[in-house]
């Protein structure tokens, strides 16, 4: 066991007086930005950047990696208490963790969610001790059919997200994804669709959609019964999950982990793909899926496990090909590269120091932060009592200033109060809003990589069906979508 | 997802008051009261994100305030492009422009936008580019290569960092020149390139090869032939195209722009401040060392030239080329 | 019976993906070797048509359900015509008080019980929020009319 023996090297980095400081300030700083809207880790770390450079390359690499891992674990709050997503890893917490918030369960779901991302951050960091540059190699297999699949089949799963009907989510999932061509296209750089509108050129922002179609639209349901005073109705029942919640949960957790490891290795969109990944198999495989969107307690468990474990596996191709996945892990790439060192593969051998010494602080950072995030538990639980027209109103406030923030403008906010609009009326016609702010999300990857795809093969669609990954996806979203269709049938033909 | 982080104290709203009013020097000395956003329109671990990061980590030093990358991918450059050109042009907002999204797309396609539509601030650097291709294949020269391909037609998979960026361009023109064809996949930049490079899902690509650099060294990847006008210093054993006789020149700069309107006095200031970051003993150690290129700054003035006759040429080039 | 809902809905959606279709082909479709930037509208509107006129039959036939009905409408109207309003002025008269009005009207819909308590809740919210967004963390919110007096 040649890595036990890594690690323990690690071990001794991480643990002396000053990893620990920086550590602990990384993780409380990368808390606040999770939970405040409008402050990305990105933009952190940009500005902490000059702070580092007289710092030891091992404290610099601990306190950044702090901050990004640390802002995953406070993106849940805001989609639990308030329905709004501080990410879009967080989008599919809303579905069953607003509802549990609704039902006097909101310290349950916040404490499962931070218990079970300190599950997934510890599983997936031993899998990256162990298997790191093995993963890299898997992620390289992805290539462009391979990205196409995995994109349909998290629509798919979006679509299977939506019980009602089949039919009206994938209406909804089309009209996301061509909702998402607004702008410039990701290829050529032709316009299209702006309709002469100079700000539109850029596209529909991720956050002014959600803030509308989540947190405005949920303000105006809630305005046509005014004289229910409290939606928060129900007493608070435990501020932390109980060994019931436990049992049903174990299972979830583990699996949200390693979808998040696997999917979350690939550059670029995994950690959200990974979230409703780990949602539909949850909800597919349960034995009472008419909870699920009532406020399931697995449908926060798994989707906030499999995000955490995706942004520690986030690391791997950075380390290990010297590849950064997102511009958040660009940005650690710069702290390497301010003290000389470049990161690929050679790392490892050349500096293991920094690889282990990096790798320990992340596994003492989860236990900081899951002991910084459970006593929040209890402040954040205490504001829901605070009277529903209040808590209204400071979401009306977030979503305005967090819309205007996105891009300084006020066009934004008047985005986001369209789309708040669009929202309300899609609950009164039983549309659901998730797949279609995931199309939007994920439409310009799924043009780009259709585009590559094809041009690749010569204009061949049976690319997709000829390599095994790409096809193993494909079936996977094939059977998935035939389930419900079987199902109908067998029910009529019995009736 | 984007997100602005800014720190503003209450004289920069009284700056913003002045400009208003028209106290351009005023405005000018205090700038910058907050960070300034530099807008990279191609991926993460490309060259130009690369130069980028390795030159703004001194940009505090020089400037007073950080300057804070985000990266803006997509449409061969012209997304991160157009979202600079209609920011404020307070210069707050930069782009780190090259040749693909700055000079051909607007020259030949009237897509994204080109000098008219932006202030120079300066050039930082440029490289030659040149032609990579994976070790494993079985031509190890540039002539054999371009057997290779002419023999096998429709076999070869060329990636390129973006429709009409250099690679592209380089490819159009020897592919011209020679008979070779390819079919030309199109990425968000260098660093998705080296992906597609690493997971094989491409043959071969023309591009700067800072980000390459790792995986020739590992020799994984192999430089068949560089583009430029004579051999390379680093490089001195690589041919260079010309010498095999295809007289095809390709260079990818990195240069610093603002959106059109921006006041002189602040262009000089972030002009001044990016040629003492480039000058910085740190920064040209780095861009030698990890990337394998030097510094080239040129001023306002030199930079509009250069950039300006880059753009007549490319008019020309695209009708020639253009399908 | 018929479902009135889903017969709108389809045709807002037959619609939309009808000028998606017309779009992409404008912006040419190119051949499936070489796409150019019509060819994904493309495909993605012609898939809305059929999955709308699906949704239309089965409404016509009235299989298709999941739709809610309408409660009160004057709350969420004014909550509407509020931020419509809020959009239009925000640049006029500037953040603060355009938030706390915005606040106010919120609250006013939701029964907040004095107007004392109303006003001062909705005028915390206006400068707090101002002082957390645009001073400590730097959001240039805009200041409008209030400038004059700063």
């Amino acid at each position: 066991m040649d890595f036990l023996a890594n690690l323990g090297n690690g071990f001794v980095i991480a643990l002396t007086p000053g990893s620990l400081f920086y550590c602990g300030v990384g993780v409380i700083l990368g808390t606040a930005i999770g939970v405040l809207p409008g402050l990305g880790p990105a933009a952190t770390i940009a500005l902490l950047l000059p702070i580092t450079f007289k710092m030891e390359a091992v404290s610099a690499l601990i306190m950044l990696a702090g901050i990004y891992y640390g802002a995953m674990y406070g993106g849940s709050t805001t989609s639990i208490l308030l329905n709004i997503p501080g990410e879009a890893a967080s989008v599919v917490t809303c579905i069953d963790g607003y509802q549990m918030a609704r039902k006097g369960r909101a310290g349950r779901a916040l404490g499962m969610s931070a218990i079970g991302s300190f599950i997934a951050g510890t599983i997936s960091l031993l899998g990256v001790s162990i298997v790191a540059p093995s993963l890299a190699a898997f992620a390289l297999k992805f290539g462009t059919p391979e990205y196409f699949s995995l994109v349909i089949l998290g629509l798919l799963m979006a679509v299977y997200l939506s019980e009602e009907s089949v039919i009206k989510g994938l209406i909804m999932c089309v009209a996301g994804l061509l909702l998402g061509t607004v702008g410039i296209d990701p290829v050529f750089g032709a316009q299209r669709f702006t309709f002469g509108l100079s700000k539109l050129v850029d596209g529909f922002d991720f956050v002014v959609v959600v803030m509308g179609l989540f947190g405005i639209s949920e303000i105006l349901c809630n305005m046509e019964t005014p004289e229910i005073r409290d939606v928060f109705k129900t007493a608070i029942k435990g501020l932390y999950p109980t060994l019931e919640d436990w049992r049903r949960c174990w299972a979830s957790v583990l699996r949200g982990s390693l979808i998040g490891f696997f999917i979350g290795v690939l550059p670029g969109g995994g950690g959200i793909i990974s979230s409703f990944a780990s949602y539909a198999v949850e909800k597919r495989i349960s034995k009472h899926p008419e909870e699920f969107g009532r406020g399931a307690i697995e449908g926060v468990a798994a989707p906030e496990s499999a995000n955490n474990a995706a942004s520690t596996s986030s690391f791997i191709p950075l380390l290990t090909l010297g590849v950064p996945g997102n511009s958040t892990i660009a940005m650690i790439f710069v702290a390497f590269m301010i003290h000389g060192i470049k990161p690929g593969p050679f790392l490892i051998r050349e500096h293991p120091e920094l690889f282990w010494g990096l790798l320990a602080s992340m596994y003492i950072g989860n236990i900081m932060l899951l002991g910084l995030n459970l006593p929040l538990v209890g402040m954040w639980v205490r504001m829901l009592k605070v009277p529903y027209r209040y808590l209204a109103v400071l979401v009306v406030v977030i979503c305005v200033v967090g819309a205007y923030s996105v891009s300084n403008s006020v066009f934004d906010v008047g985005v986001m109060a369209v789309f708040g609009v669009i929202g309300y009326l899609l609950r009164k016609a039983g549309l659901p809003s998730t797949p279609f702010v995931l199309a939007i999300i994920l439409g310009p990857m799924l043009e780009r990589n259709l585009q590559q795809a094809l041009i690749a093969s010569g204009g061949d669609l049976l690319v997709f069906f000829q390599r095994p990954i790409s096809a193993t996806l494909l079936s996977i979203a094939g059977l998935l979508m035939l389930s419900p269709l079987v199902r109908i049938y067998w029910r009529r033909s019995h009736q | 997802m984007r997100r602005r982080f800014r720190r503003k104290s209450f004289f920069c709203f009284i700056c913003v008051l002045l400009s208003v009013l028209g106290f351009q020097s005023v405005q000018a000395q205090e700038f910058p009261t907050k960070p300034v956003t530099l807008v990279i329109p191609l991926s993460a671990g490309g060259s130009h994100d690369l130069t980028a990061r390795a030159v703004l980590t001194v940009a505090k030093k020089y400037l007073g305030q950080p300057i804070v990358i985000v990266n803006k991918p997509g449409g061969g450059g012209a997304i991160g492009t157009e979202a600079v050109a209609a920011a404020a042009p307070d210069g707050y907002t930069l782009l780190m422009g090259w040749p693909g999204s700055s000079t051909t797309l607007p020259a030949v396609e009237g897509r994204s936008k080109g000098p008219d539509d932006f202030v120079p601030v300066c050039l930082l650097n440029y490289s030659t580019t040149m032609i990579v291709v994976r070790s494993d294949l079985p031509y190890k020269t540039f002539n054999q290569f371009l057997d290779w391909g002419k023999a096998n037609p429709g076999k070869l998979i060329y990636g390129t960092t973006g429709v009409w960026g250099n690679s592209d361009v380089a490819w159009k023109q020897i592919s011209k020149l020679t008979g070779i064809s390819a079919k030309v996949v199109p990425y968000n930049g260098g660093g998705p390139v080296v992906i597609a490079f690493l997971g094989d899902q491409i043959d071969a690509t023309a591009m700067a090869i800072a980000p390459l650099l790792a995986h020739i060294r590992t020799g994984k990847l192999r430089i068949l032939a560089s583009l430029g006008e004579k051999r390379e210093g680093l490089w001195p054993d690589i041919p260079t195209a010309r010498e095999l006789g295809v007289d095809v020149m390709n260079h990818n700069w990195r240069g610093v722009m603002a959106p059109k309107g921006t006041p002189r006095p602040i262009v000089e200031k972030l002009a001044l401040a990016f040629k003492k970051m480039t000058e910085d003993k740190s920064v040209i150690t780095m861009i030698k060392e990890q990337f394998g290129d030097d510094m080239h700054y040129k001023g306002p003035e030199e930079f509009a030239k250069y950039w300006r006759d880059e753009y007549e040429a490319h008019k020309e080039l695209g009708k020639l080329y253009k399908k | 019976m018929r479902k009135v809902g889903d017969i709108l809905v389809g045709i807002i959606f037959l619609f939309i993906a009808m000028v998606f279709t017309i779009g992409g082909i404008r912006l040419r479709l190119g051949t499936p070797m070489e796409p150019q930037p019509g060819f994904f509208p493309f495909l993605g509107g012609v898939t809305l048509i059929v999955l709308a006129g699906i949704l239309l039959v089965q409404g016509w036939q009235g299989k298709s359900s999941g739709t809610q009905a309408f409660g009160k409408l004057w709350g969420p109207l004014i909550l509407i015509a509020g931020l419509a309003a809020y959009v239009a002025a925000l640049e006029i008269t500037g953040y603060i008080i355009a938030t706390t009005l915005l606040s106010a009207i919120v609250l006013r819909i939701l029964e907040a019980k004095s107007f004392w308590v109303l006003s001062v809740i909705a005028l915390m919210l206006g400068v707090g929020s101002y002082l957390i967004f645009a001073e400590l963390l730097g959001v240039p919110l805009p200041a409008g009319v209030l400038v004059k007096f700063w």
